[in-house]
């Protein structure tokens, strides 16, 4: 790399002037070198506020921007795509909640939940399987193996924010919600173009998963009861429903 | 000489995912769009589904702006990939970028960084414009950069962009609110820099808003978050009387008004290129 794009790089991520100055043809210029910098900061976070809406919406415009300004300084974006920026700031979120705000824990669940319409609303399409296939699973139907369409997302959160994640996703807070510091499973997906969402039981997303994993029906079945009671033809049948098994 | 774009020699809309279900059935000439390329490189969903059919009903040309053509490496070949595969997905009448770099390797900026106007970051520029130029297989056009401040240089801008004009095969994308910030940033002669330039290879001009550093009133930002200045309207006049037909495009990224907006601004960009036309004798 050259001198100069080092310099320039260096700058713009830490704010340290020291090699750069000597490519500037007058140091008068020094200060104006801040619009890279400021560029730098603020395109991150409006890439962050974009993938995150409800997260944003939770804390609030000042109080995400200065979280997200300080992960853009130690977390600068890994490649060219901005939009692909900030992929691990649910965790980055979760660290500074424990140390800071440990009444806020649950802010990095409703994340997840952000980063996963996301990666669910992006997803390759791909066809769902055909009346044919499907009447030719019945047979041996234990020993077939599915895929998954790209677009589903399971989440386990830490914290019952789905309900609170829901109304954040289409507006405001309306109403009151309860958050409890215990597991929730959700199954997310797009339909249309319409990204919907359902919260499921444990053995079912170890179901999900496990089919997700490449096993076959059969054992992902009893993977799934041994975890706790599962209704599997329902399961499965809204899965074939919501064409989400290729 | 392969033709640089298939664009019309009309005025078009930069285009967001919000304007998608606004765009009227029927406008006045020959509407075209563009988007940024990165904001499509997605697999799949809506939003590229709804690309793919607009570009079958209007002409598309495709922007970049992270393959760091201006950088100090090969462009990411993985980018490039993604490139390739946008354009081969998506029918597009042009293909353009920026005479600019955001990063390198695993380390990027998200901006849109200064290139050194310098004989030794020539040869590597144009490199970088081979590389993407094969890889998409079709020249592409090359927009100047907005400048803030000077660096040390050893010849002009409009050299510069000659110079990677005639090593590659590539045309030029003249972004007037670019030039129009650079001159007044930098002292530069806005004028001569545009009869510096050889018009048969200008594919495409850019016109949008701009704004001024809040600290710094005589500094003007590339922010894309207005109207069109009166300024950059007067010099898109006199590029295009030195031009002559081009495809002009509106560029809006921030502080976005409804599409009817954009569609007036677009209508004064129309306007302009048919009174040039008419002077220059193209009708």
């Amino acid at each position: 790399m050259s001198d100069f794009h080092l310099a320039l790089m260096n700058y713009v991520q830490s704010g340290d002037l020291a090699d750069i100055a000597e490519h500037l043809d007058d140091t008068k210029n020094t200060r104006r070198l801040a619009v890279y910098r400021n560029t730098f900061i603020s395109s991150c976070i409006d890439a962050l506020l974009r993938k995150y809406p409800s997260g944003e919406k939770l804390l609030g415009e000042d109080f995400f921007k200065t979280l997200s300004r300080q992960f853009c300084l130690s977390h600068p974006p890994i490649t060219p795509v901005l939009a692909e920026y900030g992929e691990n700031f649910p965790e980055y979120v979760r660290g500074f909640m424990l140390d800071n705000h440990p009444e806020l824990g649950y802010l990095w669940d409703i994340c997840k939940l952000d980063r996963a319409w996301y990666h669910a609303y992006f997803a390759d399409e791909k066809p769902s399987l055909s009346q044919d296939q499907i009447e030719s699973l019945i047979e041996d139907i234990e020993s077939k193996s599915l895929s998954l369409h790209p677009c589903v997302q399971l989440i386990q959160n830490d914290w019952t924010v789905l309900s609170l994640w829901a109304q954040l996703r289409v507006g405001e807070l309306s109403e009151q919600v309860a958050i409890e510091h215990n597991h929730e499973n959700i199954l997310l997906w797009r339909d249309n173009g319409r990204i919907l969402h359902r919260q499921i039981s444990e053995p079912e997303s170890l179901f999900i998963s496990s089919i997700y994993a490449g096993q076959t029906l059969g054992d992902a079945a009893q993977v799934a009861m041994q975890n706790g009671p599962i209704d599997i033809s329902e399961i499965f049948s809204q899965l074939l429903l919501n064409k989400l098994l290729t | 000489m392969k033709a640089l774009t298939k664009l019309p020699a009309d005025a078009g809309i930069c285009l967001k995912p919000e304007h998608f279900d606004d765009i009227p059935s029927k406008v006045d000439g020959h509407l075209w769009f563009e988007v940024h390329a990165e904001n499509y490189l997605m697999q799949g969903g809506p939003r590229l589904e709804k690309l793919q059919d607009i570009a079958q009903r209007f002409p598309l040309s495709i922007h970049g702006v992270g393959a760091s053509l201006g950088g100090p490496k090969p462009v990411n070949s993985e980018h490039l990939k993604r490139l390739a595969s946008l354009v081969n997905s998506v029918p597009s009448a042009a293909f353009s970028e920026h005479i600019a770099w955001s990063g390198t390797d695993s380390n990027y900026m998200a901006n849109l960084m200064p290139t050194p106007i310098t004989s030794e970051s020539l040869v590597r520029t144009a490199s970088n414009i081979e590389q993407l130029q094969d890889a998409i297989q079709r020249p592409i056009l090359i927009e100047n950069p907005a400048n803030y401040l000077t660096f040390k240089t050893d010849m002009s801008e409009s050299e510069f962009m000659m110079s990677l004009v005639s090593k590659t095969g590539c045309g030029i994308l003249l972004d007037v609110n670019n030039l129009f910030i650079s001159a007044n940033n930098t002292g530069i002669d806005p004028v001569k820099y545009i009869r510096d330039l050889d018009r048969t290879v200008i594919g495409e001009i850019h016109v949008a808003g701009h704004s001024v550093d809040p600290i710094e009133k005589d500094l003007l930002i590339d922010s894309h978050d207005s109207e069109v200045a009166s300024g950059v309207w007067a010099l898109l006049n006199d590029a295009l009387s030195h031009i002559g037909s081009c495809p002009v495009l509106i560029e809006r990224d921030a502080n976005l008004p409804s599409f009817e907006v954009l569609l007036a601004e677009r209508n004064i960009a129309r306007n302009l290129i048919l009174q040039n036309n008419k002077v220059a004798g193209y009708e």
